[in-house]
Order: structure tokens, then sequence, then C-alpha cells
């Protein structure tokens, strides 16, 4: 039995394109422009016009934009199997942020008039992206309800809360591991803050912060919180 | 997967070399004066000296620095749904 082209093992990571058959993987995949690009040069640049969806087949890449001031802030790392620059092909804006490559990079295009060709003509596609853009409004949706409802202290005790929750009814889930700056990007706020709440919390006797754990010492306080 | 370095069974911080720019806040930074500059990126030049605070994930603007921590509830409870 043949093994699927390396491109069509790629593209089945893709949410967008996992529901297709090797059929429509196929349609897909001849209209890939692949390209490649050495450590440290540079995809696209934010504010550049947008020439298609992104895939990773191999290597890194980090998303960033630049402030006023030349700071930078990296948004994402994207790796194999994953898509960037989604947005402007569908709102018609420029480019959101600067993707550069970090090592050997190679990359699929899908331009532009091909993706929106194959939202029209691919259902299946249409569909998913939907469902996976719906997601991340839900989400957006749930934040800005965090966001207007609940002050920083109680917004990380919701992610605490959330993490062992899961953990507590699965008992095959190994116990989360969160970045300070990955609870922040939850919790819609900035690192130092999601600090300051967590030691709020430890001063509250709810938790207890050790090195390398977030132990939570009352869950009904955390919950009473929440 | 977030990333877990160990030191004698202690967490330590991970910083990924490709994202390091050299820049040097870390090491600035960091109070207990375990990171360092090495052949141009930070490094636990000191790890035994690391505390863990995790300010230096704080100050990298490549997100170069992970602190991640464990979630866990204190053993013999488990949270109600």
């Amino acid at each position: 039995m043949l093994e699927a082209p390396a491109s069509q093992t790629v593209l089945r990571q893709v949410p967008y394109f996992a529901d297709l058959d090797e059929a429509g993987l196929a349609r897909i995949e001849e209209r890939l422009v692949e390209r490649r690009y050495e450590r440290g040069k540079v995809v696209f640049m934010e504010g550049g016009s947008c020439q298609g969806l992104y895939v990773v087949r191999s290597g890194r890449l980090r998303i960033f934009k630049v402030s006023a001031e030349g700071r930078e802030q990296v948004l994402m790392v994207a790796g194999p199997g994953e898509t960037f620059n989604e947005v402007p092909n569908f709102d018609g804006g420029t480019n959101p942020a600067t993707a550069e490559a970090l090592e050997p990079t190679t990359l699929y295009l899908l331009p532009k008039k091909d993706l929106l060709s194959i939202v029209e003509t691919e259902p299946v596609v249409a569909r998913a992206m939907m469902r996976v853009f719906a997601s991340h409004l839900r989400h957006l949706t749930a934040l800005v309800e965090d966001l207007s409802f609940r002050n920083v202290t109680s917004r990380v005790a919701k992610i605490l809360l959330a993490q062992v929750q899961r953990a507590g009814v699965d008992a095959d889930v190994r116990p989360p591991r969160l970045t300070q700056q990955q609870m922040a990007a939850m919790a819609g706020t900035a690192r130092e803050v999601v600090g300051r709440a967590l030691k709020a919390l430890e001063q509250q006797g709810v938790i207890r912060v050790e090195r390398g754990r977030v132990v939570v010492v009352s869950p009904e306080r955390l919950a009473d919180i929440v | 997967m977030t990333p877990v370095a160990m030191l004698s069974g202690q967490c330590l911080p991970t910083i990924d070399v490709e994202l390091c720019t050299g820049c040097g806040d870390c090491v600035e930074l960091c109070h207990a004066g375990a990171l360092a500059l090495m052949g141009g990126k930070a490094a636990l030049e000191s790890p035994w000296d690391c505390d863990y605070c995790a300010e230096c994930e704080g100050i990298c603007r490549q997100g170069a620095i992970l602190c991640p921590f464990e979630v866990v509830v204190e053993r013999g409870l488990l949270p109600k749904s």
C-alpha cells in the first residue's frame, strides 16, 4: 500500500481538512505552493497584503507584532501541522502580524483565491472552518463575559478550578501544567497581574504556590471566589 | 505540551534557544543570579540557585523562557463538579 504523500499527511492534521476524503485532500494538495525559508527569513510582514493561508510542513516560525517603540511581542510559535494567517483571507484586511522562520522551515501556501474557491466548492471544508471559527468566537465571548463581570483574581480562580475539576473527573489525565503567561492569555490579562492574583489567592489560604506547583488547598472556597 | 526541566527532582525554567535573542533582560532581572548569557544565549548557569520565582518568564519578550506550574488539589481532597 502506498503511503500518503507527505503533504496529505500534514493536511490531515489541519482541522479544516480533517474530514476530507483522499480525493478531497488531493484537490487541496494540487493547489498548494511549497515554500522554504532559512532561519531568520521573514515569510510576511505585519500590514502587508495577505497571500493566503499557510500550513507548516516542517520547522517552526514565530508570529509576532512590533510596537511603535520597536518592542516585539510573540503571539504564537507555529509548528508542523499548524496553520496561520487565516483571518485576512476572509475579511480583506492586511496581515495582522509578522511571521519569521526560527529554523529551516517548509511551508505550504494555499493562495487566497484558491482558499476562497475551496470554501465554495468543498462544503466539508466550509463547515469545518465555520466550526473552528465558531469555537474561537465562543471562547472570545466567554472571555468578554469574564472581563466584564469578573475581576482578575476571580478569572484566575476559574482557570485553576477548571484545571483541577478536569483532572478530578478523569484519573488518567495528568495534572495540567500552565505557565503564568498561559494563564494570563486565558484570563485576558498581563502575566504580572496573574502573579499578583496568585499571591492574593495564597494570602486567602485558598491555594499554596510551591516550586513548579499550584496546590489548591480549598476547592470549595476557590469555587466561591469564581 | 509545555516542556519541563528538572534538577534533582526540582522544576527549573526551560529556555528555548531558538527563540532567545540574547538580549540579557532575564539575566539582569534574576535576583538569584542563576541566569547568564552563554554563547550569546540565556542559560541557567547556576540552576541550584534558582528559586523558580518565574519572573524571567515575564520579562522575556520572545516567550523563550517557560516556568510551568502543575495545578493539583491538596492530597485527599476532590473538588465537586
